[in-house]
């Protein structure tokens, strides 16, 4: 069975949070079980990448943390998108949009 | 979850203790959390929930860099320290507890050494036997006691010889065993408080019935019977006084075995307390108690101004806060 190899999709775990982020703020699990849900279980995000992720790109100014009181009461860091995140976000679209582009050219399916 | 939050706990203990570890630690914490309860609402069993959380948490590794933790990663495998299984540290608290059982009692007996000596004098004057006898008993008990006593201190030094490592070598405990002497710690607390009180107090009231005595009678005898009171109400009030702070000094002895300077020093509030910036007073204020109570007896005993003496401990209790609010300061918190 193919799975994903963790060095390809390391470059686009950054995008994956931010396109979540583009809806509103959240936390750490409603990222990770979205992802997982959206890939349709076919990606699970580790907790230790997820969390690097937040502080690099809050270092970066692409996201801000806040605390907020959940509903039942617990106080969670929630993460929103920042002007520079939407921006960058943009770029990594493009990006991805060529680098798609450009290796699709080099792939067929053997049979 | 308690699975889950030994893990965690396990990961983090050898990583510095700073600001950025403890927020990943307590981030990481709330994401398996949820993780486990949705898994747990899903239907799933404890030991299932426990597996996919641990096994979906990734790497330390990858924190390293956006933590500054690399430099401390790497050194792990040298200051690596042995773990101690929860059988030694339970044998360790229990060694200790007899212990320091033991040196009360011969503490105790060395109070009492007196007492032979009176009680051989009021034979003496109270029933107007001879001399001889009576003294010949009172220095066979003397001696008696003396080396009961001291059997007690040697024996207790060869006893607890083999827990010397944990003073010298590199070892320390997880975030189990911590929880757990937390608890026990807690839970003997309210006990030690009253023995420590009723010491004090049989210390502090033990020349009540030499006053008293001495008020009511000019008679030697039972003023020597007064004596005897003292020395018993001292001596027992002593005995409690140690052993109050018995098993508490087991488990601070164990839960400072981390270094504060990481996350598993983290595990204790003890490590909250007072600590004094500097080392003189440091030191001093270990034997704080003893002295006071040293000071306390032989002033008592050398003058006899037993209405007076007690003012000591009012201005113990001072000099302690004014040394604390000078050179103490409250350490880490969790």
């Amino acid at each position: 069975m193919t799975s994903i190899s963790s060095d390809v999709i390391r470059g686009y775990n950054d995008t994956m949070i931010l396109y979540l982020l583009l809806d509103g703020p959240s936390y750490g699990y409603e990222i990770s079980k979205k992802i997982r849900e959206i890939s349709e279980e076919k990606y699970v995000i580790k907790e230790t990448t997820l969390y690097s992720a937040f502080t690099r790109m809050e270092k970066n100014g692409y996201i801000q943390s806040f605390y907020q009181t959940a509903e039942n009461g617990k106080r969670r860091t929630y993460y929103q998108i920042t002007q520079e995140g939407i921006t960058y976000y943009q770029q990594k679209y493009n990006e991805w949009d060529l680098t798609q582009e450009v290796v699709q050219h080099f792939m067929k399916k053997i049979l | 979850m308690e699975a889950i939050r030994n893990y965690l706990e396990s990961m983090f203990a050898n990583l510095p203790n700073t600001t950025e570890v403890q927020r990943a630690k307590s981030e990481l914490g709330q994401m398996m959390e949820d993780k486990y309860q949705e898994l747990i609402e899903e239907g799933k069993t404890d030991n299932e929930a426990v597996g996919i959380v641990i096994s979906d948490f990734g790497n330390l590794d990858e924190l390293a860099d956006t933590l500054g933790i690399r430099g401390a990663m790497q050194a792990q495998p040298q200051i690596q320290a042995r773990l101690l299984t929860g059988e030694e540290v339970k044998e360790y608290v229990s060694d200790d507890g007899r212990a320091t059982f033991a040196t009360s009692i011969g503490v105790m007996l060395c109070i009492f050494l007196p007492i032979p000596f009176i009680a051989a004098e009021c034979v003496i004057e109270g029933l107007h036997t001879g001399e001889r006898i009576p003294f010949a008993l009172a220095i066979t008990c003397f001696f008696v006691m003396l080396a009961a006593a001291i059997a007690i201190f040697v024996m207790n030094g060869i006893k607890m010889e083999k827990w010397k490592y944990l003073k010298r070598d590199a070892v320390c405990i997880d975030y189990a065993t911590a929880d757990y002497l937390q608890k026990v710690s807690d839970a003997d607390r309210s006990g030690h408080a009253v023995l420590k009180v009723v010491g004090v107090l049989l210390c502090v009231f033990c020349f009540v019935p030499v006053a008293v005595i001495g008020s009511l009678t000019d008679n030697d005898v039972p003023a020597m019977i007064g004596a005897i009171i003292l020395f018993l109400c001292v001596g027992i009030g002593v005995m409690m006084l140690v052993n109050a702070g018995a098993k508490e000094d087991a488990y601070k002895t164990l839960l400072r075995l981390n270094s504060p300077a990481t996350v598993g020093g983290n595990y204790v509030r003890s490590q909250a307390e007072i600590r004094y910036t500097n080392p003189t007073v440091e030191k001093f204020m270990g034997v704080f108690n003893p002295t006071i109570l040293c000071i306390y007896l032989c002033w008592s005993f050398l003058t006899f101004d037993w209405h007076i003496t007690w003012i000591i401990w009012p201005i113990a209790a001072v000099v302690r806060y004014l040394i604390n609010s000078t050179w103490g300061e409250k350490g880490g918190k969790f």
